[in-house]
């Protein structure tokens, strides 16, 4: 649906940027940026990964200083920013208090969105304006749930909600839909119009075209170091709308995604059950904390050559079945999982299990920032460390240096791997999944945060895996086209009480129509 | 088993590549580690040696809120889970994890599960050492060991999951089996340690009760408050006083003296920390080092634990104990404090 802004140029300037030159770290960004949101626009601000996006609202809401320029806004504490970074930030400095609870031994004081709130509404809490806001995002059966068991989409209902709490002028929202499955990003995006047609100042950060919500009405978009456009929503070209491939992320040469050429056929069970086992065997899981109920009763097992597109909404389980599997979560142990054969907690040692496995998550990108090359980077996934601690062999160089000219990767072999762009630093990740030639391959969203250029080159890196390897793989996304075709089977979770099906998925059809 | 030289003197220090985790594991093949207490301690250690996969089950009072926690880090109760005195009776290595006055109230109840050939296991030497005291009194037919992280239970499992290990120190107190040294030391590399010193109960318990009565805590609160007094008295800001005193070491120094020494410190800072730092260093040593013989004296005769013992029994000790907590929390120099806290750089946006 059109939507007509309802400004005219001539409505006071809520934001001016003159001749504004950004700079993250040393980098310099966006020369002489000039740009004015005026009172009652609407902004959104697009461009694939590593355009600025993120470096531009950090700048907004006060965190990087500019390196030339005006910027006229207002004041910061009237500015809110959040962010998946911020997300995290949260997490890791909630955790880090169990120190302390340790020490104390207090563990009835872990952080609830209610505590939050309060403290964010400084004394005054239970007003009407916070209690609207719960009730707009229907939170109030969260508030009370430790904010370390909330879903990632809950998690970020509870920033949105604290930041709007202080009455922001303007809420800067980055890539607020990452992580959500489709049903969250719908509801969260309804949510969000009902705010900006209470007349509250949102601005939007996304990589994908698809998430503008109605109410934008003017759109900014980032691309080769510079402002491509700017200006009302439907007088921006919709060619610029269309968000492309970095141009900085690597080709991934030969096959073509979706190429169904000499398929590998998965060996099913029953056929040659005699000779094998299952990789992995839930034989009846329950996971509860408390009352909440996370897995109910599942019995799911994985064969060798088995790849496994595992979905549902956010909190229905599909994390906490992986960390079931790589030992993260403890409830393995009360639990009849066999792994490899053998019963977890029978005698074998995480270690003994985790050799067998790959993983690659967002959260183990966030957590590798050691300055290492995207080699050594590589080499660390043989000794499952993240930075490098002993000097490679020359074998584990050259296993290393396969994975990463197979994805096309050779040349920036020798680059800092903090300094790659974020989504060759998630290629790489992968390379380091695969260099010790797990019987399993875990891959926890790992299109996360990708723009589409990026996702298609991580795409089809992973149809090369299914083919040069006999891996089998777990895959959780919450998107349709982040669903590569060399998917075999899907578990679906409901998120009712840990309901779960599980479907076979014809081999060589597209798996993303599943 | 290597010696290893400490500033010219020779120790007995176990590593993990020498004493492996396999090799733990053939040593505790047939034994079960009851872990009597998930409070502090308890599940760092417990957690460490399942993940290892040594066999281990949980003793905690049933219904407790330390019950709940172990329920929901995978232990199932009536088979890794059980009430205290089950699970002592159901275990050959017995942890005494629980606090030191637990320990003396519970005793007569864990003893009464021992079996002949048992190792009852501690992780602070309190108990032992002080035994006319808590009347802990093991039976003579069961090993009497000891394995101290050097660190918290949280820093315990931290360091175990990144791979680094901790480092502890061992002793054994008596020696029923013939087993009991690798036995400990077993046990000390299935909870994660990465290097083994060896030390005897009382000086485990007497450098531990100095340390927090001294350095640590007492001594360091101590002089802390002196400086914060002398600046006040001399018109400095509360911010300023706190700044000097507290925020500087904490945030800043201390941080280069782990990382370096404190001889690096004195070889590094600028000239002028360096003169007057080196000059006041003996006139400190001189004033606190009858005070600290004075503390090691009263902590060898027990003077300390039985002050602990006598006043944590006495009836009015919450009343009192509460009143001298709020006297340190609403001092101006812990009020000041929180307010510097608050305007950390990493604290504006909370």
């Amino acid at each position: 649906m059109p939507h007509t802004p309802a400004t005219r140029d001539n409505s006071p300037p809520m934001l001016t940027l003159e001749d504004v030159t950004f700079r993250i770290r040393e980098r310099k960004l966006l020369p002489h940026t000039n740009w004015t949101v005026r009172r009652g626009e609407q902004w959104a601000i697009l461009g694939p990964n590593g355009s600025g996006k993120s470096t531009v609202v950090r700048t907004l809401a006060g965190e990087l200083p500019s390196a030339a320029g005006r910027i006229e806004r207002p004041p910061r504490e009237r500015i809110s920013l959040v962010s998946f970074e911020l997300q995290q930030r949260l997490l890791s400095s909630e955790l880090a208090r169990d120190h302390a609870r340790e020490y104390a031994n207090q563990w009835d004081t872990l952080l609830t969105p209610r505590e939050m709130l309060r403290a964010a509404a400084a004394g005054d809490y239970l007003s009407e304006h916070v209690r609207e806001l719960v009730s707009l995002f229907s939170f109030s059966r969260l508030l009370d749930r430790p904010v370390r068991y909330l879903s990632a989409g809950e998690l970020r209902k509870t920033l949105i909600l604290r930041a709007l709490c202080a009455k922001p002028t303007l809420l800067l929202l980055d890539e607020p839909f990452d992580g959500l499955d489709a049903d969250s990003r719908h509801t969260l995006s309804s949510e969000l119009q009902v705010l900006l047609d209470a007349g509250q100042h949102i601005m939007l950060v996304t990589h994908r075209a698809d998430e503008l919500i109605p109410g934008i009405t003017h759109v900014l978009t980032l691309g080769e170091n510079r402002v491509k456009a700017q200006g009302p929503r439907d007088r921006v070209a919709p060619a610029t709308l269309a968000v492309g491939a970095s141009h900085r992320a690597p080709a991934v040469d030969g096959t073509a995604h979706g190429n169904s050429a000499s398929p590998r056929s998965p060996v099913r069970r029953g056929q040659e059950e005699s000779s094998g086992e299952p990789l992995v065997d839930f034989r009846g899981v329950t996971v509860k904390y408390g009352q909440t109920v996370i897995l109910s009763n599942l019995h799911w097992q994985v064969w060798p050559g088995e790849r496994w597109g595992i979905f549902g909404p956010n909190g229905s389980g599909k994390t906490t079945i992986l960390n079931l599997i790589t030992g993260e979560n403890l409830q393995t142990y009360g639990n009849p999982i066999y792994l490899f054969g053998r019963r977890r907690g029978s005698g074998e040692s995480i270690w003994d299990v985790r050799r067998k496995i790959g993983v690659v998550t967002p959260h183990l990108q966030l957590q590798y920032h050691r300055e290492v090359t995207g080699l050594h980077a590589v080499v660390s996934g043989l000794h499952d460390s993240i930075g490098i601690y002993r000097r490679p062999k020359r074998e584990e160089l050259s296993a290393a240096e396969r994975w990463i000219s197979l994805f096309g990767l050779s040349p920036l072999a020798e680059r800092q791997f903090t300094r790659l762009s974020y989504g060759e630093r998630r290629l790489f990740l992968i390379a380091r999944a695969m260099v010790r030639e797990p019987e399993l391959l875990i891959l926890d969203e790992p299109c996360q945060g990708l723009d589409s250029g990026n996702r298609e080159h991580v795409l089809s890196a992973l149809e090369r895996v299914c083919d040069q390897s006999d891996v089998s793989m777990l895959y959780v996304t919450h998107h349709a086209d982040e669903r590569p075709s060399t998917l075999t089977h899907a578990l679906y979770l409901s998120g009712q009480a840990g309901e779960a099906v599980e479907t076979e998925l014809d081999a060589g059809s597209d798996a993303a129509s599943a | 088993m290597a010696k290893m030289t400490f500033g010219g003197s020779e120790e007995i220090v176990v590593t993990r590549d020498e004493f492996t985790t396999e090799k733990a594991r053939e040593v505790l093949k047939d034994e079960t580690i009851a872990v009597l207490g998930y409070g502090v301690q308890g599940p760092g250690q417990a957690l460490n040696m399942r993940d290892n996969g040594f066999n281990v089950i949980i003793g905690q009072r049933e219904g407790g809120k330390s019950w709940q926690k172990a329920v929901d880090d995978g232990w199932v109760p009536g088979e890794t889970l059980f009430d205290v005195e089950e699970a002592a009776r159901r275990g050959t290595i017995i942890q005494y994890l629980i606090s030191d006055a637990g320990q003396k109230t519970l005793w007569p109840k864990v003893a009464a599960c021992l079996n002949e050939g048992d190792a009852l296991y501690f992780s602070h030497g309190f108990s032992i050492v002080y035994k006319e005291q808590t009347g802990v009194i093991p039976p003579e037919n069961v090993d009497v060991i000891l394995v101290a992280p050097k660190g918290s239970g949280t820093s315990v499992r931290r360091n175990f999951l990144d791979g680094s290990g901790i480092n502890s120190s061992y002793a054994v107190f008596r020696d029923f089996t013939g087993r009991a040294e690798e036995r400990t030391l077993a046990t000390g590399i299935a909870i994660g340690s990465g290097y083994l010193f060896k030390t005897t109960f009382e000086h485990e318990v007497f450098s531990d009760l100095t340390g927090e009565r001294g350095v640590l805590m007492g001594a360091l609160a101590g002089i802390m408050e002196a400086q914060y007094d002398v600046l006040r008295e001399h018109g400095h800001s509360p911010s300023e006083a706190f700044n000097e005193t507290v925020e500087e070491l904490t945030q800043s120094l201390i941080r280069l003296v782990a990382e370096n020494g404190m001889d690096w410190m004195y070889a590094n800072c600028s000239t002028t920390a360096q003169r007057g730092a080196l000059d006041w260093k003996p006139r400190f040593k001189e004033v606190t080092l009858p005070v600290f013989k004075k503390l090691y004296d009263s902590v060898k005769s027990g003077t300390e634990t039985e002050i602990v013992l006598r006043v944590n029994s006495a009836a009015d000790y919450r009343e009192k104990l509460d009143a001298e907590l709020k006297e340190i929390g609403d001092s101006e120099m812990w009020q000041a404090g929180r307010a510097v806290r608050s305007l950390r750089p990493e604290n504006w946006n909370k």
